[in-house]
């Protein structure tokens, strides 16, 4: 009962506050309703002569009622209070009418009544529907009562009344309906614009704080490549001003005139649309240092029915990741050095001032001879891996290819990514090895009891020489036993399975700072037998050979020339196709000599494939230099599907320095 | 049957490598010249051409090639490091179908080559 009433309150009171719209119509419609009664005055004089009931009566009741009003217009500022009067006054004037109206048509004056009622819905306010209801009861009820001639023209009974009332009852609930659904639906209609405004507002104003906050630029470009005015505050922060219906593109220029080119290019056969759209999209340009950063661009078509009507492209600043994943490794190589290190001091040591100077050689910008970049590079990229320092050698490889591409000088900011690399490892590196050592001797124990125990015998400078001597010098056994590994790292990464590898050794000695540049070429030979010579197990087994193939190195000394002989089982040297090719390359082909000339020249390969360890036809030419540098001669003997076997013969002289020599060194 | 034509063996074996993993025949050429007179001597479908290479570029060969009878209508790729507005644009006078970024994606490759086929034919 009580949420009944409490519902009808809610029905019947407005709320409290008014809308501009709703004040501004109400003024409208009371000045309407004001007009309206004052023309009743005329009207119900003309009534009251018709009918003889009084007119100069008439005259001043209507006029009397008239002010109220106009006194309510005059003096409230609420316009519903206004409407109220308007309520009151309706049924005023019904009653002004059926008195004046006493006649033959007396009881039709009362259709006025209920008229007037349903017109009051115009007011949309049901409180004005109650009081003229509450009015035209009271009137009614006591004029029948004290005045029966001015409502009725024969004795109505209480009854008669009533039914009168029961029909304004009735008629009042729906009117009170329609004026709250009017007020609701038509004069509210601004409340609930307001209402949707604001709440539109308010998720505006959370993906403005998205926007505002996010550190992606996050925005859309249209048919155009023009950005849309809704982007992240990052977009404006990393690109510039990209207001006034600024061009993506031409943002990317302000960077970089590459990078808006890119784009504009890749934007231009997205809406050529001859390529499928994700391969189209993968033509974008998807990384831009902006400002120093990192940044990732990535794209997202977005359709408009079958077609593309925008892209949005969202930019990561990568930097961090990128510098994680570096750092990661670089630390990932770091340990792999290091655990090289306890295994092979000597050779690690050897190998970093080897790169040493190969880096040196790359990025001081000194060396002109493109080739001989060229060679460096692939020289660094190849020690690099089998280091597995892959940072290092994935730089060499885009200077490799970028060379290749442009047939010019690496680029310089690759050349200084190589440097810093380079530095970078040396720093951690040198900690690691602790730097005093790498330009000591080593001596092994049975050495210092040697040296110990001549000593002790007396005073013989030609015994203590050769000694002395022998502490710069390095076995070349050890030094094969060294290259042998590599070897079979090379295999094992190639997947040629296992590679037997014999060291056919000898006492003999060289001197390690005049030869490790040769031993370093000499890699290449190695490289190119596991690569090239040495076949894959299932044609090995196919052609009647073991599984695993065989490599042989050795060094000896025959009358005055060292030899150093590398021989595998693998498929050997096509000759014909040497041949093919250095036709092809417009080089000498009439004899033996000529082809195995050929062989080393720069640039010259059979491979149609490069891997990652050879095929570029850059290694044999680098030995054939660093033989040549040491008075020394290759030879080349191959028999197809048996094997190859190279053969270097320096003079003795080259192995090691005199003891008078290193005193002047 | 598909033409490559790059100086750089690296890129010509990739393209290669996948294109005949897709189960096209491929046919090289290291040089625009060379890759002209196999474009004249085999019934090639289409063509992916590098740019910047010895003895005849990319965009000349294309140009050539496409004032040689029975050869205009084939699609061709052009290969790229760095695409710009103007390079696309020359291309396009030269009538390159579509070009390509390097380093590409191979699965990307055979995309395009198979769409661009499809609608050939």
């Amino acid at each position: 009962m009580k949420e009944a009433l409490a519902t009808l309150m809610r029905v019947l009171c407005l709320p409290a506050e008014q809308t501009k719209f709703e004040t501004k119509y109400l003024r409208k419609v009371n000045r309407l309703a004001t007009l309206f009664f004052a023309l009743h005055v005329p009207a119900f004089v003309a009534v009251a002569y018709f009918n003889d009931t009084g007119p100069g009566t008439a005259l001043l009741l209507t006029l009397a009622v008239l002010v109220g009003p106009l006194v309510a217009t005059a003096s409230f500022r609420n316009p519903r209070h206004v409407s109220l009067v308007h309520g009151f006054t309706s049924m005023l004037m019904g009653g002004l009418l059926v008195h004046f109206g006493q006649g033959p048509v007396q009881i039709e004056m009362h259709f006025y009544f209920f008229a007037l009622l349903a017109m009051l819905s115009i007011f949309a306010n049901p409180m004005v529907v109650i009081v003229a209801a509450g009015t035209v009861t009271v009137h009614h009820l006591a004029l029948w009562y004290y005045l029966p001639k001015s409502v009725f023209n024969y004795d109505a009974p209480l009854w008669v009344v009533l039914v009168h009332a029961a029909f304004v009852v009735l008629e009042s609930v729906a009117t009170v309906y329609i004026s709250r659904s009017f007020f609701d639906n038509v004069i509210g209609l601004e409340r609930i614009v307001q209402a949707r405004t604001a709440a539109l507002d308010a998720k505006n104003q959370q993906m403005r704080l998205v926007m505002d906050n996010v550190d992606q630029g996050l925005l859309t470009v249209d048919r155009n490549g023009v950005i849309a005015t809704e982007r992240s505050a990052t977009v404006d922060q990393w690109l510039g001003d990209c207001s006034d219906g600024a061009a993506f593109g031409a943002c990317l220029s302000r960077i970089d005139p590459r990078y808006g080119d890119a784009f504009d290019a890749a934007f231009e056969q997205l809406q050529d649309g001859f390529l499928p759209l994700e391969v189209a999209l993968e033509q974008f340009p998807s990384k831009a240092i902006i400002d120093g950063r990192q940044c990732g661009l990535a794209y997202t078509p977005i359709f408009t029915g079958e077609e593309v009507s925008q892209l949005l492209i969202v930019v990561t600043d990568r930097t961090a990741v990128v510098a994680r994943q570096q750092l990661e490794q670089e630390q990932r190589e770091m340990m792999s050095l290091i655990e090289r290190s306890s295994q092979d001091r000597v050779g690690l040591a050897e190998f970093l001032r080897e790169a040493e100077v190969l880096v040196r050689t790359v990025t001081d910008g000194t060396c002109t001879d493109f080739d001989l970049l060229k060679r460096t590079v692939h020289t660094l990229k190849g020690n690099s891996m089998l280091f597995e320092l892959g940072s290092v050698a994935a730089i060499c490889e885009r200077v490799e290819d970028g060379m290749a591409e442009s047939g010019r000088s690496p680029d310089a900011s690759l050349v200084t990514e190589l440097a810093e690399r380079w530095q970078r490892l040396l720093d951690s590196v040198v900690v690691v090895l602790d730097s005093g050592t790498r330009d000591s001797i080593l001596v092994r124990p049975e050495q210092y009891r040697a040296l110990l125990e001549r000593a002790l015998a007396g005073p013989a400078g030609s015994e203590l020489t050769p000694l002395l001597l022998e502490l710069r010098l390095e076995q070349t056994r050890d030094r094969l036993e060294r290259v042998g590994d590599q070897a079979s790292r090379i295999a094992a990464r190639l997947g040629k399975g296992e590679l037997v590898v014999e060291v056919e050794g000898s006492e003999l000695q060289l001197d390690p700072s005049r030869w490790a540049p040769f031993w370093q070429d000499f890699i290449h030979i190695v490289r190119n037998a596991v690569d090239h010579g040495i076949e894959s197990e299932d044609e090995r087994l196919g052609r009647g050979k073991p599984a695993a193939g065989t490599l042989w190195l050795s060094t000896r000394q025959e009358d005055d020339q060292f030899v150093v002989r590398v021989r595998d089982d693998g498929r050997g040297i096509d000759w014909s196709r040497v041949r093919l090719k250095a036709e092809e390359r417009g080089l000498a082909v009439e004899t033996r000599a000529d082809l195995e000339a050929a062989l080393f020249f720069e640039g010259f390969t059979t491979s149609e494939q490069v891997t990652a360890y050879s095929g570029r036809g850059v290694g044999l030419s680098a030995v054939r230099a660093a033989t040549e540098a040491r008075s020394g001669e290759i030879s080349v003997s191959s028999q197809l599907g048996q094997g190859t076997t190279f053969e270097f013969r320096f003079p003795v002289s080259q192995m090691a320095p005199s003891p008078q020599e290193l005193l002047v060194a | 049957m598909i033409l490559v034509v790059d100086d750089s063996t690296t890129i010509r074996h990739q393209v290669r490598t996948c294109l005949q993993a897709a189960g096209y025949t491929v046919i090289e050429a290291e040089n625009g010249a060379i890759g002209l007179q196999k474009a004249k001597d085999h019934p090639i479908d289409m063509a992916i051409v590098d740019i910047n290479m010895p003895v005849m570029d990319g965009l000349e060969m294309l140009a050539s090639l496409r004032s040689v009878p029975g050869k205009q209508g084939i699609p061709v790729f052009v290969l790229t490091t760095e695409s710009s507005k103007d390079l696309v644009t020359r291309g396009k006078r030269y009538g390159a179908t579509a070009w390509i970024v390097k380093p590409f994606k191979p699965d990307v490759l055979v995309k395009g080559v198979k769409h661009v086929l499809a609608r050939a034919a």
